[in-house]
């Protein structure tokens, strides 16, 4: 998997995860600009986890990011498989880890 | 990670990351990022997507700690009046303790120049203490 840098921003605070149906905000505890999403697989996080605080973990097949967590927002990656989404601690970057890419699996 | 460059003794190296740089109003590339160990040693923004933008963000690094350097020291010249079992003494003057904001506990690094010897022409001579905080 190739590791990415985004920009995303957000006016609630949070990073935007889900489906055009479904949308969960998930809290970067800083609040509300443009900030850093790193989105990279186990191997690569090692180099910055350091840095940053667990959040949550997601799991499901075409689930995207967005850049931004409120209306208009645009996907900037879709994934398919378990990961896990970490903050930055005092910053609003984010990170999103995949930890079991399904890419590929069969239906 | 791999060692691209070297530049005023820190090494440039690139990390495996990417992000996408805005090139122009409605045109964008996807770049690189590197780091520089001992110096910024994980990639955060502003992100270093050239081997340029590495050797400027040492460079403005590199002057903005000389800055704090000189910011935080105090240069006067004082005559040594105290005399220990084998150490000499000296007074920083309140001007320069208020300067650096120095209180009783404080660690300051302490270079000494003789400036001239005890005794020699009428005034008394002094000594250069350059005091940094």
């Amino acid at each position: 998997m190739e590791s990415r840098i985004f920009r995303y921003s957000c006016d609630c605070g949070s990073l935007a995860i889900g489906s055009p149906d479904c949308v969960t905000l998930v809290g970067n505890s800083v609040g509300d600009g443009t900030y850093s999403l790193f989105v990279t697989d186990r191997e690569d996080f090692k180099a910055i986890e350091e840095d940053f605080v667990f959040v949550t973990t997601c799991r499901g097949k075409a689930v995207t990011v967005y850049d931004y967590d409120c209306e208009g927002a645009e996907p900037l990656c879709t994934l398919s498989g378990r990961f896990a989404v970490y903050r930055r601690k005092e910053s609003g970057d984010m990170a999103v880890v995949m930890w079991e890419d399904w890419t590929g699996r069969d239906e | 990670m791999q060692t691209v460059d070297e530049y005023k003794g820190y090494e440039i190296v690139e990390t495996g990351w990417t992000t996408e740089v805005r090139t122009g109003f409605d045109a964008s590339e996807v770049r690189p990022v590197y780091v520089i160990p001992g110096m910024k040693e994980r990639p955060s923004s502003p992100f270093l997507t050239t081997v340029q933008e590495a050797r400027d963000f040492i460079d403005e690094e590199l002057a903005g700690r000389e800055a704090m350097r000189e910011a935080r020291t105090a240069t006067f010249e004082a005559s040594v009046k105290v005399r220990g079992a084998a150490s000499l003494g000296v007074t920083i003057p309140a001007s320069a303790s208020r300067a650096l904001g120095l209180e009783v506990g404080d660690r300051v690094r302490v270079t000494v120049e003789k400036m001239a010897r005890r005794g020699a022409g009428r005034k008394a001579p002094a000594r250069s203490c350059a005091l940094a905080a």
